[in-house]
């Protein structure tokens, strides 16, 4: 059970990294997804984990939020 | 959308979700021409009524066989995500390989095949039904829009630039018969030709704007659905954890 919840935790964590990520640049959603060349919607899908990004979109995402892979997508040990 | 090529978004998401019913549309437009073509063969009409769909099942067929083999995923029996990805979007091409040469045959052969005009109406019908299907869902799944504010004001200008060359072309295409006939010009021809076009390009500007919008609407509906779903689990992780 406790695992159960971690692994929730770490999938909701997951998706927040970036939207943590995306206010600290004080960029809205349309923003970045300008910044990247995707639709808002799309942001938002990722963001609430709906939506998984192929690397390619990881890399667009992390150059235009200054950030890494580790810190925005691999999961937390 | 209509913006610049360099300036149009490419959406891997909006990408792989509308390739799979593009790929699904393949197989039935594939369908709806083996039918076509045998009924027409079956009333022993010239083969040059069905020249058509035979083109078309060729064209399409050796396109998606030939590309499917270059990926290397022609035999594949088991398909993971990132295949299945590639499979969907050969097979919408393919599919769009069939749209095209159905909507631009269908009017070359009403011109050259006016004796069989009935038979050549059947292919609005294998236009139509798969066009259908993916535009109820475009709609319904919000896969068209403009992406942001910027892209919309650049993207109406450029869309507003092309519905007027195509009106024209939908004008002159349409009232040519009022233009040139019996081998002679009419110059109150042009009227029908501006006119023609005027009212078709009117028409389609502004249903295609309220169509763009309502999509739009529904894909905010769709985002806005997953975020309070992802806000209310973590209420639910909060309220466990307690």
């Amino acid at each position: 059970m406790k695992q159960m919840q971690q692994k929730l935790r770490w999938m909701i964590l997951k998706n927040k990294r970036m939207k943590i990520a995306r206010v600290e640049c004080d960029l809205s959603q349309e923003q970045l997804a300008e910044k990247i060349g995707v639709t808002r919607q799309t942001i938002g899908l990722i963001e609430s984990g709906k939506y998984n990004p192929s690397i390619n979109l990881c890399i667009d995402i992390c150059k235009a939020l200054n950030r890494t892979l580790d810190e925005l997508f691999w999961p937390e040990e | 959308m209509f913006g610049k090529k360099s300036e149009r978004i490419h959406d891997e998401r909006i990408e792989k979700e509308s390739n799979k019913p593009a790929a699904m549309m393949f197989y039935v437009t594939t369908a709806l021409l083996v039918i076509c073509l045998g009924v027409k063969v079956v009333c022993q009409l010239p083969a040059q009524v069905y020249a058509l769909e035979i083109a078309c099942l060729v064209i399409s067929l050796v396109y998606a066989i030939a590309d499917k083999a270059r990926n290397g995923i022609l035999w594949m029996k088991e398909k993971d995500d990132a295949l299945v990805t590639i499979n969907n979007k050969i097979l919408a091409r393919a599919y769009m390989i069939d749209f095209w040469m159905l909507a631009f045959g269908e009017l070359v052969f009403i011109v050259v095949l006016k004796e069989y005009f009935w038979w050549v109406g059947m292919y609005l019908f294998t236009l139509l039904v798969p066009a259908l299907v993916i535009t109820v869902l475009t709609l319904k799944k919000g896969w068209i829009g403009w992406g942001s504010k910027k892209q919309e004001k650049t993207g109406i200008k450029e869309f507003r630039k092309r519905v007027i060359i195509g009106s024209l072309f939908f004008g002159l295409f349409v009232g040519f018969p009022y233009l040139y006939s019996d081998g002679t010009f009419h110059p109150e021809g042009i009227l029908w030709v501006l006119g023609l076009g005027a009212g078709w390009g009117v028409m389609f500007y502004f249903l295609m704007l309220g169509f763009i919008k309502a999509s739009e609407k529904k894909a905010d509906e769709i985002a806005q659905a997953a975020a309070d779903e992802a806000d209310a689990t973590e209420v639910e992780v909060d309220d466990i954890e307690e």
